[in-house]
C-alpha cells in the first residue's frame, strides 16, 4: 500500500446572503423578510417574548398555551384548523422555550395568503375550548412524567438550576401536580397578554420576493392591535462551582456528564475567541474531547462543547455520555481537557482547522428556506441582523491562539464551572467521591 | 386528484466506471456547497447469525483510517475544511456522506475512494470501536425509556426470517466476538465498486464530476459484486404478540407493525399505501389523531413506514408502525379495535377532499426533505440504487398526484386487520 497525495482544497467564494426587508406595521409588528429560492414555500416564524420576572412558575402553563392555542377560534373549530393547516400544506406547530413563543410554520408559496389569514385568526380569536384544555392538561401530564423518566432531560434541568440559582432560566423540573390548577382562563388571560402584534417578529423566508410577502402579511395582520414591553430578564450572578451534584437514577447504565457557567453573547469581544475555544474543545468528531473520550479510551459515543444564547445570558455548555463503570475517569478527563484549554496555548493547526469549520458551519446554516429563517429571527432577537453572517468569519479570523487561551482562561476553568451527573449512585458515588466532592440528590 | 401538482426539477445526470462504480449528479449552483454521498448495496438483513450489528460497527470502522490516511485524518480533513460527514446503517444499505464548501469537491472523492480502495482495520480499532458502539447502544436504547421499540422489538416479533427479525444494532456478545478477519471478509463481500453509488449534488458541473470521479476511483480494482437478494417472506396470516417489560418507561405503550407493498416492484400501491397513512396519522387532522389522542386514549402517537421513517429506503419486506403511549390502566385491545376499525372506515368512506389534503400535506413535508444538498443527495442515492431512477425526486409527487380515492380504499382493505397484525405490548416495570 502507498499513501496517494492528498488533493488541494480551492478557495470557496462565500455565498451571497439574500437581503433582508425589515419593516415594522402600524399595529409595532416587524417583518422580516427574505426571498430564499429552492423550494416553492414559505417559512413563517411569529415570534413572541415571553420571558417573565414575576411570577415565572415553572413554565406548565406556557406548555398548555402552546398546545392549546392552534385549537379553536370564534369561528374555527380544531377540525377546521387542522383541514386548513393540510390544504396549505402546512406544518403548523407552536412551541415556547425561556424566552420566546413561537407559532412556526412552512406553507406553500401559494399559500401563504391562506395561511396568514389563519395566523391572524389565530393570533386574534384563539378561544382554547374548555375540551381541549382538559385534554391538553392530560397530555401534558403525562409528558412531564415521561420527561422525569429521562436521563438527558434530568440532566438538562439539573445543570441549568446550578448556572442559574434562583433565576428565570433555572427553574425546576415542573412536577405533575402542577398541571392541575391551571385553567382555560389563566390560558386566555395569558394570550391577551403576550399575543400582541407591538413588540412581536414575524419572519417570512421563501421563494417569494420580499415586498410580496410583507404585502401579503401586511394585508393579512394590520387590524390587529395591542402592544407589549419587551420583557426583561435579570442579569444572571457568576456561576458557584460547587461539590458535584449526583443526580441518582437507579440503575442507569450510562452517566450524563454535564458541566456548565457562563458564556458570553454574539456581539461581545471575547465570542470568537470562546466560540473557537469550544470547537477545538468539543466542537464535532476530531476536537479534543471526542479525540480522548471515544476515539482513545472508547469511554462514550460522543462528547460536545458550545454554547447557547438566550435572551439574558449565554451559556457554555460541556456534555458526554458513559458507561457506567468509567464514570470516574471520563469526569477526570474531561475536567482536564478543560483544565488543559484554561491552562495551556491551542496550536496553530488546531486554530486554522477551528475557524475554516465555524466559517463552513456558518455557510451551511443559511443554506436552506427553514436554516435561513432560524438563523434571521435569531439574530433579531439577539438585537443583531445578517451581517452577522459575513462579519463573524471576518472577526474569527484575527483571532490569536493567545486570545483562545485568554477566552479559555476566563470562560472554560474547571475551577469555575458547575458539574452534574445523572446516574446510579449507589455505584458511582465512591469513586467520583475521590474526584471532587458530591451531593446527591434524587 | 389535486388541481397542480407541485414538484421538484433537478437536473440528474449518470455515469458508470470501468470498475463498475456507478455515479449519479444533481448540479445546483444556488449555494457554494457540495454533498457527496456513498451508499453501499449491504444494510443489516445481510448480516449472518452470529454477526448482528456487524454492518453497523463495519460502518464505525470506515472512519478508522484507510490507505492514505492514519486514525482521524479523515475527520480531520473534513472538519478543518469547514464540513460536516456522517455514515449511517439502515436495513438495506450503509452511507457515508460528507457536505463540504464546494471548493473541497477533490478532497472529499479522494477520501471517499480511499477508503474504498483500502480501509485500514486492526485489533485497536476494532477494541475500541466495538466500546464507541456499545456506548451508542446504551444511549439510544437501553438508557432511554420506549428505545428501540419499533427499530429493534416490533421485527423480531413481525419477521420470521432472521435476516428481517433481528437487531440491527447487534447483542453485546456478538460485537465483541467481531474480528479484523471478518471485517476484511465483510469488505471483500461488499464493498466492491460495482456496489457503490456515489451521489453528488450542489454547487458542481456534471462532467467535472464525471472527470474527477475516474481520477479519484478508477483505478480501484473492479471486484466480484454479491448477487442481488431478496429478502421478503410471505405476509402473516395471524396474529403474532409479545409484551415486553421495560423498568425506565413510566406508562405503557403499543407499537403495531402491518406489512407494507412491495416498495420496489408494486411502487404505485406503495404511494397509495403512503398516503393512507397519511390520512391516518400524520397531523393533528388524522383520522387516527382524532380517535386516539383528542379521545384521551393515548397521550402520544406517531406512524412511520419503516424502523426510521424511511419509507423511501426500504427493500421488501417494509412495516409501516403505529406507535402509542397511554395512561396507565389503557386497554391495549381497546386501542388495537380502535385502530382496525378506522383503518375500516377509510375503506368504507374517504372523500376526494381528505386525500386532496394527505396529498398536499404528503407533498409538502416531501419538498422540505429535498432542501439543502445533502438530504437532496440522501433521498436521491436509495431512488437510484434500489430503482435505478434518481429522476423519481421529480416525479414522485406526480406518482402521488396519481393515487385515487379508490386505491386508497383498496389499500385499507387489503393490508390491515387482526390477522395481519404484529403487537408489541409495552410494559412499564420489571418482568413479573
Amino acid at each position: 500500500m502507498t499513501a496517494r497525495p492528498i488533493p488541494e482544497v480551492r478557495e470557496t467564494k462565500p455565498g451571497k446572503l439574500p437581503p433582508v426587508v425589515d419593516e415594522t406595521l402600524d399595529n409595532g409588528l416587524r417583518i422580516l423578510a427574505a426571498r430564499k429560492p429552492g423550494i416553492p414555500m414559505v417559512q413563517v416564524r411569529l415570534r413572541f417574548g415571553v420571558t417573565k420576572t414575576r411570577d415565572w412558575g415553572s413554565g406548565v402553563l406556557e406548555d398548555i398555551v402552546s398546545t392549546t392555542i392552534l385549537t379553536g377560534t370564534k369561528s374555527r373549530s380544531q377540525t377546521d384548523i387542522a383541514d386548513e393547516m393540510q390544504h396549505i400544506g402546512g406544518d403548523v406547530h407552536s412551541l415556547v422555550d425561556a424566552d420566546n413563543l413561537f407559532i412556526s410554520a412552512t406553507c406553500l408559496a401559494d399559500e401563504l395568503d391562506r395561511y396568514l389569514a389563519l395566523l391572524n385568526d389565530i393570533v386574534r380569536h384563539a378561544t382554547y375550548p374548555e375540551e381541549e384544555v382538559v385534554l391538553a392538561k392530560a397530555q401534558t401530564e403525562q409528558g412531564i412524567a415521561i420527561m422525569h423518566s429521562q436521563p438527558a432531560a434530568r440532566a438538562q434541568f439539573a445543570i441549568a438550576e446550578r448556572v442559574f440559582p434562583n433565576h428565570p432560566y433555572g427553574r425546576p423540573m415542573p412536577q405533575p401536580h402542577e398541571v392541575e390548577p391551571i385553567t382555560r382562563a389563566n390560558a386566555r388571560a395569558y394570550h391577551r397578554s403576550v399575543v400582541r402584534p407591538g413588540g412581536a417578529l414575524l419572519t417570512l423566508v421563501g421563494d417569494v420576493p420580499p415586498a410580496k410577502m410583507v404585502k401579503a402579511a401586511e394585508r393579512a395582520l394590520a387590524d390587529w392591535t395591542g402592544s407589549r414591553k419587551p420583557p426583561k430578564v435579570p442579569a444572571p450572578k457568576p456561576v458557584v462551582p460547587g461539590p458535584v451534584r449526583l443526580v441518582h437514577q437507579a440503575g442507569a447504565v450510562q452517566t450524563n456528564i454535564r458541566i456548565g457557567g457562563l458564556g458570553v453573547s454574539r456581539s461581545h469581544p471575547d465570542f470568537p475567541a470562546l466560540t473557537l475555544a469550544l470547537t477545538i474543545l468539543g466542537g464535532g468528531f476530531t476536537s479534543r474531547l471526542n479525540h480522548n473520550l471515544r476515539e482513545d479510551k472508547g469511554y462514550t459515543y460522543g462528547a460536545s462543547a458550545g454554547i447557547t444564547h438566550n435572551v439574558g445570558a449565554s451559556v457554555v455548555n460541556v456534555g458526554v455520555d458513559v458507561q457506567t463503570s468509567v464514570t470516574a475517569p471520563a469526569l477526570v478527563e474531561t475536567l482536564y481537557e478543560l483544565g488543559r484549554m484554561a491552562t495551556t496555548v491551542v496550536t496553530d493547526e488546531e486554530l486554522g482547522a477551528a475557524k475554516r469549520f465555524l466559517v463552513g458551519q456558518l455557510a451551511m446554516s443559511a443554506e436552506t428556506q427553514a436554516g435561513l429563517a432560524s438563523y434571521v429571527t435569531a439574530l433579531a432577537i439577539a438585537g443583531l441582523d445578517v451581517s452577522y453572517l459575513r462579519e463573524l468569519p471576518v472577526r474569527a479570523h484575527k483571532v490569536t491562539a493567545e486570545e483562545v487561551a485568554a477566552a479559555a482562561a476566563k470562560y472554560l476553568a474547571p475551577a469555575m464551572l458547575a458539574p452534574v451527573l445523572v446516574g446510579d449512585a449507589d455505584i458511582i458515588g465512591e469513586t467520583v467521591g475521590r474526584v471532587a466532592p458530591v451531593e446527591v440528590s434524587d | 386528484m389535486p388541481s397542480h401538482v407541485l414538484a421538484p426539477s433537478f437536473p440528474i445526470a449518470r455515469h458508470t466506471l470501468g470498475n463498475g462504480l456507478r455515479v449519479v449528479v444533481a448540479p445546483d449552483r444556488s449555494s457554494p456547497v457540495v454533498a457527496v454521498a456513498v451508499h453501499y448495496d449491504v444494510g443489516y438483513r445481510s448480516e449472518p447469525e452470529g454477526r448482528t450489528g456487524f454492518a453497523h460497527l463495519f460502518e464505525h470502522l470506515m472512519f478508522e483510517g484507510s490507505e492514505s490516511l492514519p486514525k482521524l485524518e479523515h475527520a480531520r480533513l473534513i472538519q478543518g475544511n469547514g464540513g460536516q460527514f456522517n455514515g449511517s446503517t439502515t436495513p438495506d444499505f450503509t452511507n457515508y456522506f460528507e457536505v463540504l464548501p464546494s471548493g473541497a469537491l477533490d478532497l472529499a472523492l479522494f477520501l471517499e475512494s480511499d477508503r474504498m480502495r483500502s480501509p485500514v482495520i486492526t485489533e485497536h480499532t476494532i477494541a475500541n470501536q466495538i466500546d464507541v458502539v456499545k456506548e451508542e447502544i446504551r444511549l439510544n436504547i437501553m438508557n432511554r425509556p420506549y428505545g428501540g421499540m419499533q427499530m429493534i422489538h416490533l421485527p423480531e416479533i413481525a419477521f420470521t426470517t432472521f435476516n428481517n427479525a433481528h437487531n440491527g444494532y447487534g447483542s453485546f456478545v456478538d460485537l465483541e466476538s467481531a474480528t479484523v478477519a471478518d471485517a476484511k471478509d465483510f469488505w471483500k463481500r461488499y464493498y466492491a465498486p460495482g456496489n457503490a453509488l456515489l451521489t453528488i449534488a450542489g454547487d458542481v458541473d456534471p462532467d467535472d464530476v464525471f472527470k474527477l470521479a475516474e481520477k479519484y476511483f478508477g483505478d480501484a480494482p473492479k471486484r466480484a459484486v454479491p448477487k442481488a437478494r431478496s429478502f421478503s417472506e410471505p405476509v402473516p396470516q395471524s396474529e403474532r404478540r409479545r409484551t415486553h417489560h421495560d423498568p425506565m418507561s413510566p406508562t405503557p405503550a403499543l407499537v403495531v407493525g402491518y406489512r407494507t407493498p412491495n416498495p420496489i416492484t408494486q411502487l404505485d400501491e406503495y404511494a397509495a399505501y403512503f398516503l393512507l397513512v397519511q390520512l391516518l396519522t400524520e397531523s393533528d387532522s388524522s383520522r387516527l389523531h382524532k380517535r386516539l389522542v383528542k379521545t384521551g386514549l393515548v397521550s402520544a402517537m406517531a406512524g412511520l413506514i419503516g424502523p426510521f421513517d424511511n419509507w423511501l429506503e426500504m427493500r421488501d419486506p417494509v412495516l409501516f408502525n403505529v406507535i402509542a403511549i397511554y395512561p396507565p390502566g389503557g386497554d391495549a385491545d381497546v386501542l388495537l379495535d380502535v385502530i382496525e376499525s378506522t383503518v375500516a372506515e377509510v375503506r368504507d368512506n374517504l372523500s376526494e377532499d381528505e386525500l386532496v389534503r394527505a396529498h398536499t400535506m404528503a407533498t409538502a413535508r416531501y419538498l422540505r426533505a429535498t432542501d439543502g444538498v445533502l438530504s437532496r443527495a440522501l433521498t436521491i442515492a436509495p431512488l437510484e440504487q434500489q430503482r435505478g431512477r434518481a429522476e423519481l425526486i421529480n416525479e414522485l409527487p406526480f406518482a402521488l398526484a396519481k393515487v385515487t380515492v379508490d386505491d386508497v380504499k383498496a389499500v385499507a382493505g387489503r393490508w390491515f386487520g387482526a390477522d395481519r397484525r404484529a403487537v408489541l405490548d409495552w410494559q412499564p416495570g420489571g418482568e413479573r
